[in-house]
């Protein structure tokens, strides 16, 4: 009878710590944060593939810099390296694309393409200037955790912003390194329409991670964007006035 | 025959059986009925046009993808609320799962150049909070081209949505799901319609079987009164239509076995049916009847059956000739008409022969019908004396006769080349349908609805020749109604280079053609309309309605223009004479596309000089044209904090001293050396923009005033081509090769017009060949069967002469008259001349002619009264060419049989009287 009874609590001590211990959606949330490589500029080599609905694949090789400017703001200056039909073609995009200019050599003319929403195509990719900004904090959406297990945890993200073009993220979290392994984008109605997964990461000394190969796949479109990165350098000097339109004028960066 | 009918007799369970089988199947299978009237499949995929015009959906994305289109209209489009509204539905649209994309007013993307660069934005930003800002962009939008009249209407109380759906979606679902989306946003008080090609598609087919449902209860209710007034019995009322009606029903289940779709001229085929295969069952209950007066119920059936069996099947077999003869059309819906018709003639003669064989010995009659006993042969009614009178008419008036008949033919020889082909919806389905209204709807309040396309194909579409060709081409073709508003890449490369360097000219550098290709690689609609490998693309035109001729003679003027343009090309750079002259040849020429009239050799003399004067030449040094150099260069001004003005005042002075202009940014602006260099090279680069405009201004205004008219600002194309530093000349060692092809919906169509007159003249050949073998072998004279077919050759020139006269169009239905009269109208030749060869056998001339109209005049005159009076019920139908199609059928038929008994009667009798002079004059020898 008493060992009975001494199963029972165990099963209940078992069950109230599994509860205790558990972590909330909110919390999930901020140890990714936490392990988000922080820095003020960047420097990323790599090349983009552009898959289209046939399977037909297009290679840019690209060098983007990238600052930092606080109030998840960031400023980017991507310069396409190859192929030669692009070659040269530069754009700045100012704090989360609150103003974007484009360089185009042949015309040796830089111009700033205005209005253009943020929820518009990056440059030819599935990314928008939103999802490249990056961060999923729970500033910006109401999170839940779904479930979890042996590797997974299971949120469901739904956006804070009334004027959001996502009705719900669902996101897998890797529980032992805390980066988003996957997210699958829902529109208003509740249809899914782009999955962003992480192939390849690395994990720094400092625990933080580095995602180096990731790719977007819009569902509506039938249309993939890989990313991959070959070389990562942070925390670079970079002049005050790098993201001018002087700089993407010069025809080395 | 005996066997036949012993065997009818012996087996007439089983064959009731089999047939009750067969129809119950088909009945079963008929519910999977489907109707496709969609013109580029009317003719088969293997046609070069038609292949052509498929492979561009699998070429291009953006071809004809799966779309629909909704309206709507409101007392005024241009209150917050109905822009509301209208942005609530867009955005319900959007979310749809099957919707790739929606352009509206509300979303619309525009291009807008300003003075800091590129502006792409929405048409409408923001929705208007007050009435006030409604009117305000009511106001801005009347001077859009590419948003007043044809996304808004001119009045500004309609708007369309444009919905595309994902590829693999099904389109009626999708639309349905639209439909009914819209449906669920929209109050009462606003007027929505749904428009589309599926769309018309699917209205088309149900108004078809609409047609089916409702006219064939009528043609049998008009057969059941010829019936009863021939025979006065249920059992002769009913079978006849029922028979004709299982006829229909069974060749529309072959037919649904095979997997085949339908067409609205199918849905006259239970009605036409009903006319001519009625008679075959009328025929065996005639004899049967006749027999049964003289025999027991079975035996009867067996006498019926070895008297009529073999006339009702080489009327049918004639029939049938006429039907098949239209499977030598190419155009899908005439032979499967022609098929489908042939078949239900040949299940009508099965039926009226085996089935009601059977039915009869099952189920045989106790009693004749008293008005039968006593049907003499010469009965007293009005037939009978009207027939008379013409037997004695032609006997007594035979020149009367002769004259009248040539006098006929002659008028309607006339009239035949006055045959026109139309295949307009208006034509088709006539000015009150629906549909017609719909499409004009349409096209009256937001321009046409279909589309043109030139298609290119070259090694490389980002060549500035190809894009340069493709800009004059849509120029030329603007002029005519079927090539309006052209869009391509080569426009949109045209509208960026403006945003991008100022002027609408399709840059000469292919590094310039590289980077605004980035653009272009950037849109998945401008994607859409390249192949991927880069080698082909289109011009799409919105195609207003024409008629056949003025499209054909547009086509006509448009093919011969490609033909004149440059296949073959090399680049040379501009450095001859020669090249310099090719060019300045060129911007006249090009000038003249966009309607500029000059002087050729005045003209030709000032853009040679243009030609060879450098840009250099035009630097100014007064303020205007240093404030525009500052203009250009204003971003990269605003980048570094300086003032305009000082960089004005610096530069004024640079170019006034001759100075080097880094030395005095530097001096006068206190820039660093690094910022003044790079401020020294963006402003260069804005002197060398503003010299090269300046030099084209000033051409602008020699030729404006040689020509005395000032140049529209499209006329920038063939302007800035003085700044070219080369030419590309036609040469046979050209490494620049293009071709060019037009096809669309509205030119399938037209190509099905011009097949109209060569199939109808196959078609009807055939019918005749068949029909005179067929004569041939019944009446076993060449002679004969030549007279025989005399009637049916004054009813083709009949059919034809009304067409042209009443300005009949000939169509898809039309085009099978004629052989449907040779067809069908050859079984009264064949009554009356076999009846005539028996009478004569018998009796002197006079006699026998009067016996053959009162006995089978009588018999022909019934049958085609009821043909006619079944086909002229389609003159009630809705669709307008199914009504002309039975009208004219009808008419024909009936024409058909005053030919056998004026034409026929006199040519047989005259043939009688000159075989008996030949006697007596062998006699008199």
């Amino acid at each position: 009878m008493k060992r009975g009874i001494a199963l029972v609590f165990l099963v209940l001590f078992l069950f109230v710590a599994g509860r205790v211990f558990a972590l909330t959606a909110s919390e999930i949330l901020d140890e990714m944060e936490a392990r988000r490589t922080q820095f003020t500029t960047q420097k990323t080599v790599g090349r983009i593939v552009l898959v289209d609905a046939s399977g037909k694949e297009e290679t840019r090789e690209m060098v983007m810099y990238s600052k930092d400017e606080g109030e998840d703001k960031v400023s980017i200056i991507f310069r396409f390296l190859s192929p030669a039909d692009v070659k040269g073609v530069t754009l700045l995009s100012l704090r989360n694309g609150e103003k974007i200019y484009l360089y185009m050599p042949a015309y040796k003319k830089v111009r700033l393409i205005a209005g253009s929403s943020k929820s518009e195509k990056f440059m030819g990719t599935d990314f928008s200037y939103d999802d490249l900004s990056g961060g999923y904090g729970k500033e910006d959406y109401e999170s839940t955790l779904k479930g979890e297990d042996d590797t997974n945890y299971y949120l469901e993200l739904i956006p804070k912003k009334a004027d959001s073009k996502y009705g719900k993220l669902d996101m897998t979290v890797d529980k032992e390194k805390f980066y988003f392994k996957k997210i699958d984008f829902f529109d208003t109605a509740g249809n899914l329409w782009k999955t962003l997964e992480v192939h390849e990461v690395r994990e720094r000394e400092d625990g933080s991670i580095q995602i180096l190969k990731l790719s977007l796949k819009d569902v509506k479109e039938n249309h993939a964007t890989i990313m991959e990165v070959s070389s990562i350098e942070e925390d670079i000097p970079l002049p005050d006035d790098f993201f001018s339109v002087r700089t993407i004028q010069r025809p080395t960066l | 025959m005996e066997r036949l009918a012993r065997w009818v007799r012996k087996y007439a369970w089983p064959i009731l059986g089999i047939t009750l089988f067969l129809t119950l199947l088909f009945l079963w299978k008929l519910q999977s009925i489907h109707f496709e009237d969609d013109v580029t499949k009317y003719v088969p995929e293997s046609d070069p046009e038609v292949s052509f015009y498929n492979t561009l959906e699998e070429k291009f994305s953006g071809f004809q993808k799966k779309s629909m289109i909704v309206a709507l209209e409101f007392d005024d489009l241009f209150t917050p609320e109905h822009l509301a509204l209208l942005q609530n539905v867009v955005e319900k649209i959007e979310n749809l799962p099957v919707v790739q994309k929606v352009t509206a007013l509300t979303n619309m993307p525009e291009i807008l150049t300003t003075e800091y660069g590129i502006e792409v934005r929405e048409v409408v930003e923001a929705l208007p909070k007050s009435q006030e800002e409604a009117r305000a962009l009511r106001e801005r939008l009347v001077g859009n081209d590419l948003v007043w009249g044809k996304i808004v209407t001119p009045d500004g109380r309609g708007t369309i949505v444009v919905v595309s759906f994902f590829d693999n979606v099904d389109q009626g679902q999708a639309i349905r799901d639209v439909t009914e989306t819209v449906r669920g946003e929209i109050p009462p008080d606003v007027q929505v319609t749904f428009f589309g090609a599926r769309i018309i598609m699917e209205e088309m087919s149900k108004d078809a079987q609409r047609n089916m449902r409702l006219l064939t209860p009528v043609a049998g209710g008009v057969l059941l009164a010829i019936l009863w007034f021939g025979f006065r019995s249920i059992r002769g009322m009913l079978l006849p239509i029922f028979v004709a009606l299982l006829s229909a029903l069974w060749a529309m289940g072959v037919a649904v076995f095979l997997g085949k779709s339908f067409t609205v001229i199918s849905a006259s085929l239970p009605v036409l049916l009903l006319a001519l295969v009625s008679a075959y069952g009328i025929h065996f209950i005639n004899r049967y009847y006749e027999e049964r007066k003289v025999a027991e119920g079975k035996e009867a059936v067996e006498r019926a059956l070895q008297g009529v069996f073999l006339p009702i099947l080489m009327s049918a077999l004639t029939t049938m000739g006429g039907f098949l003869s239209l499977l030598t059309a190419e155009i899908r819906p005439v032979s499967d008409f022609g098929l489908y018709a042939a078949l239900g003639v040949l299940f009508g003669m099965v039926l009226s022969t085996f089935s009601l064989g059977a039915f009869y010995t099952v189920f045989p009659i106790r009693y004749v019908p008293h008005h039968l006993e006593h049907s003499g042969e010469n009965g007293g009614d009005y037939f009978h004396r009207f027939l008379r009178f013409l037997s004695h008419s032609l006997l007594h008036r035979k020149r009367a006769v002769v004259l009248f008949l040539v006098a006929v033919t002659g008028i309607l020889c006339v009239g035949i080349p006055r045959i026109h082909v139309e295949t307009t919806i208006r034509m088709q389905m006539g000015a009150e349908h629906p549909i017609t209204k719909l499409v004009e709807y349409f096209k009256n309040r937001f321009g046409s609805t279909d589309y043109n396309y030139l298609c290119i194909t070259t090694e490389n579409i980002r060549e500035p020749f190809v894009l340069r060709e493709m800009i004059r081409i849509a120029q030329y073709l603007k002029r005519f109604q079927n090539f309006q508003e052209p869009s391509s890449l080569a426009s949109f490369l045209l509208d960026l280079n403006e945003a991008i360097e100022g002027w609408r000219a399709i840059p000469l550098e292919e590094e310039k053609i590289n980077n605004l290709w980035f653009f272009v690689n950037d849109n998945e609609y401008l994607k859409g309309r390249m192949t991927e490998d880069g080698r082909e693309t289109f011009i799409e035109f919105k195609a207003r309605e024409t008629t056949s001729a003025e499209l054909r003679e547009e086509l006509k003027k448009a093919r011969a223009f490609l033909e004149s343009r440059p296949k073959r090309v090399k680049r040379v750079p501009l450095e001859t004479a020669e090249a310099r002259e090719f060019l300045a040849k060129t911007i006249i020429e090009d000038l003249a596309l966009f309607g500029v009239s000059l002087p050729r050799e005045k003209a030709h003399a000032v853009v040679l000089e243009f030609l060879e004067k450098p840009w250099q030449e035009f630097i100014r040094k007064d303020d205007q044209f240093v404030q525009r150099i500052v203009q250009d260069a204003r971003l990269e001004i605003e980048d570094l904090g300086l003032e305009e003005e000082a960089v004005q005042v610096a530069l004024v002075e640079s170019l006034a001293g001759n100075l080097p202009l880094p030395r005095v940014l530097e001096e006068q602006l206190g820039l660093d050396a690094e910022s003044a260099e790079y401020l020294g090279s963006v402003l260069e680069t804005s002197l060398e923009r503003v010299a090269k405009r300046v030099k084209v201004e000033t051409l602008r205004e020699k030729l404006e005033e040689l020509s005395g008219v000032r140049f529209e600002k499209s006329c920038d194309f063939a302007l800035y081509e003085v700044l070219d530093e080369a030419v590309y000349l036609e040469a046979e060692d050209g490494d620049i090769t293009v071709a060019y092809r037009i096809t669309g919906t509205p030119i399938i169509a037209n190509h099905i017009n011009e097949m109209l007159f060569s199939q109808q003249a196959k078609s009807m050949f055939l019918a005749l060949v068949i029909v005179f073998g067929l004569l041939v072998l019944q009446l076993l004279s060449l002679r004969r069967a030549s007279i025989a077919m005399v009637p049916i050759l004054l009813t083709v020139v009949t059919s034809f002469g009304v067409m042209g006269w009443f300005r009949i169009p000939l169509n898809v239905a039309t085009l099978m008259v004629a052989s449907i009269a040779i067809g069908a109208g050859i079984d009264y030749a064949i009554h009356f001349t076999a009846r005539w060869y028996r009478e004569v056998a018998q009796n002197p001339g006079t006699r026998a002619l009067q016996a053959t109209f009162t006995n089978t005049g009588r018999g022909i005159l019934l049958n085609a009264l009821g043909v006619a009076g079944g086909l002229y019920v389609l003159a009630l139908s809705r669709i307008h060419m199914l009504r002309i199609f039975g009208s004219l059928v009808a008419t024909v038929l009936l024409i058909g049989v005053f030919y056998t008994f004026l034409a026929l009667a006199l040519l047989l009798h005259l043939e009688e009287y000159l075989g008996n002079n030949k006697a007596q004059q062998r006699g008199n020898v």
